[in-house]
């Protein structure tokens, strides 16, 4: 039974909700306001004090001067290629051992699924040197597949998918199998499309982590023609002496803008996938 | 001809000891027979075994003549409808029922007549585009039957389909599953740990304890002559009025003119005799009780009375409505069971 509250208190209840949602809203909102306008500024307002916090003239210019200051088109393809060729393998790679550990019972199960889980723990610093020996002992530095083959798998992704699968009833599998379902069927037709959202979550995942990685790119390439967006705006930073805010911002918004983009349209799934994890 | 005959069954999970030993059953051909008995008993395994999906350690089981060892649950000619329904969350009602005829390489003309006349006997017809999650449990119940039915399956194979509606419901989907069997003309095997399921719809009951039969029969056999104390106080509800020899004194069984042996007498809550200690019936042996529970359900009432030789319990149909307070009850010779030791009944 729902308790009527008096009109006041409903009142202030409503006000004070407002307030929080503006307050999320506003630490959301005003980092991304704060790089679009400098994006939009002179050299002079971004180094104006106080700071202002609306521009009379916009600055679109400073984005031409970005694509001037590196080789922009050219990097945004790298990242591109990098990224989905980093979704494309998880997808190949991801899935079937998702799908291996949560279903089959074989020898030595548990123990390749705790070593996959213990490679999580090796912090980044620890590796990226060997490997970037062992790259260049291959002649692969400044490949593709130097950029792809470091994140070709996921253990975190294997370890959400696993959940999502062994959340799926048992009841469901050998209803399919008396529906003469063969393996293939039950996992195109059945469990794929049960952890859909899942798999959209963590490809999204996957897409932000990589489109914005700034570390791997850098060290395991010397060279611009397979250089990185991040990597690429990045050194904005340090062309010709002092910090120039305003393109660097620029750069940055052209960096961003696809994720946001993705996003946008993704959320409903991610949703999803956040309550169904949930337990239901 | 049998329908389905498990001969030598035994299965054990893993390493354990075995749930089900020895098991020999034989399920008539277009019977619809029920697998009754308490929670853990091996009702479902027996019933998963049948469909494949579980595999027997040891014994063989066939199908309409056929040994099913190797034989894929796809391809034994049997159709299951789970307890949870099963249904597939991402596929509509179309998608679920014809999933099965896909699978088979149903054409696509035959496929959607097959769909349509299966909804249509359901009565799904205007659902057919929704998501499992979209409808009722009545309506999802209604769904599974239809995957089942869409296969015309040889066998029909139901693990408790009802357990989970309400009783409105689980009444009204009792009949339909009769009309539905008489119908269709293939064998139902029917999971049920409710008697009144199994008693309602079953022309074939297999009750079963820890794994073994204790008495298959038809409905009315079963009630009129239990062959042990198991079945005796399992079917009927109020259960059997069960009461010891000895607690009836020294020498009882001679006394009473009891058949050697007994070590204990039933008789059934609807032939309970409530006097009040003048005029007894003759024939009829009366006992001091206390009345201290009365359900009135219009056209009958139950009475529970406490006496010195354990709770008995009363049904009558109808007439004036006993008060609480101290009573005599007891039950003619003739509607007496008796008992031996071992809990047999005694003929
Ligand atoms: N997968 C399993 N692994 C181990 N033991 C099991 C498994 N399934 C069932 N059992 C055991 O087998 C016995 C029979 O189980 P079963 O599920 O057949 O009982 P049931 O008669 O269907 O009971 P209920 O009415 O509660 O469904 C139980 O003691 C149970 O603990
Ligand atoms: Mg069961």
């Amino acid at each position: 039974m729902r308790v009527q509250m008096p009109a006041f208190r409903r009142a202030s209840g409503g006000a004070c909700r407002t307030a929080v949602n503006f307050l999320i809203f506003a630490v959301f909102f005003i980092p991304f306001y704060w790089m679009f306008l400098t994006a939009i500024k002179n050299l002079g307002q971004t180094l104006q004090t106080p700071p202002t916090f609306w521009v009379a003239r916009a600055h679109w210019e400073n984005f031409n001067r970005v694509f001037e200051a590196i080789p922009f088109f050219s990097m945004l393809k790298n990242n591109a290629i990098m990224t989905f060729g980093i979704m494309i393998c998880q997808f190949f790679t991801v899935i079937p051992a998702a799908y291996a550990f949560a279903r089959f019972k074989f020898k030595g199960g548990g123990f390749l699924f705790g070593l996959t889980l213990a490679t999580m723990m090796i912090p980044a610093q620890l590796v990226f040197l060997p490997l970037f020996l062992m790259f260049s002992k291959m002649g692969m530095v400044n490949s593709y597949a130097s950029l792809i083959l470091p994140w070709a798998t996921s253990p975190f992704a294997i370890f959400m998918l696993r959940q999502a699968f062994k959340q799926v009833p048992q009841e469901l599998i050998e209803a399919a199998k008396l529906d003469n379902a063969n393996e293939w069927k039950i996992i195109f037709k059945l469990m794929l499309p049960i952890a859909r959202p899942t798999i959209i979550t963590l490809g999204l995942i996957t897409f932000i982590l990589n489109w914005n990685d700034y570390f791997w790119p850098f060290v395991l390439t010397t060279d611009n023609t397979v250089r990185t967006l991040p990597v690429g705006i990045t050194s904005l930073n340090i062309v010709d002496g002092g910090v120039k805010y305003h393109i660097l911002m620029a750069g940055n918004l052209l960096l961003v803008a696809p994720v946001l983009v993705v996003f946008l349209f993704a959320q409903k799934q991610i949703i999803k996938a956040f309550t169904y994890m949930g337990g239901k | 001809m049998t329908g389905i005959e498990l001969r030598g069954v035994e299965k054990a999970y893993g390493g354990n000891q075995p749930v089900i030993e020895n098991l020999d059953l034989q399920i008539e051909e277009g019977s619809f027979t029920v697998l009754l008995g308490p929670s853990g008993c091996g009702k479902s395994t027996i019933l998963r075994m049948i469909a494949g999906l579980e595999k027997e350690t040891a014994g063989e089981i066939f199908i309409n003549g056929e040994d099913m060892r190797g034989t894929s649950p796809g391809a034994r000619g049997i159709a299951m409808v789970f307890q949870n329904y099963a249904l597939y969350p991402t596929m509509t009602v179309k998608e679920n029922i014809e999933f099965g005829l896909k699978n088979i390489k149903v054409p696509k003309a035959e496929r959607e007549a097959r769909v349509d006349e299966v909804v249509r006997m359901v009565g799904l017809t205007e659902y057919i585009n929704r998501k499992p999650q979209y409808l009722s449990g009545g309506q999802r119940q209604r769904v599974a039957l239809a995957r089942a039915i869409v296969k015309k399956p040889r066998v029909f194979l139901m693990d408790e389909p009802l357990s989970n509606l309400d009783a409105k419901l689980r009444a009204q989907i009792r009949t339909d599953l009769i009309e539905l069997h008489r119908k269709l003309g293939a064998t139902f095997v029917y999971v049920t740990h409710d008697q009144v399921e199994a008693m309602s719809m079953g022309t074939d009951i297999v009750l079963l304890e820890g794994g073994k039969i204790r008495q298959q029969g038809t409905p009315q056999s079963i009630y009129s002559a239990p062959r042990n104390l198991f079945t005796a106080q399992f079917i009927g509800a109020p259960p059997m009025n069960v009461i010891k020899a000895e607690d009836l004194g020294p020498g009882a069984v001679s006394i009473y003119k009891l058949p050697r042996g007994t070590a204990s007498l039933g008789f059934r809550p609807e032939h309970t005799v409530i006097g009040d200690g003048t005029g007894v019936p003759k024939g009829v042996d009366l006992f001091r009780g206390e009345l201290v529970a009365r359900e009135i359900l219009g056209d009958h009432a139950i009475y529970k009375f406490k006496t010195d030789l354990g709770i008995v319990h009363a049904k009558v149909m109808s007439g004036s409505i006993v008060e609480y307070g101290e009573w005599f009850v007891g039950a003619e010779r003739k509607y007496l069971y008796c008992f031996d030791e071992k809990g047999d009944a005694i003929i």
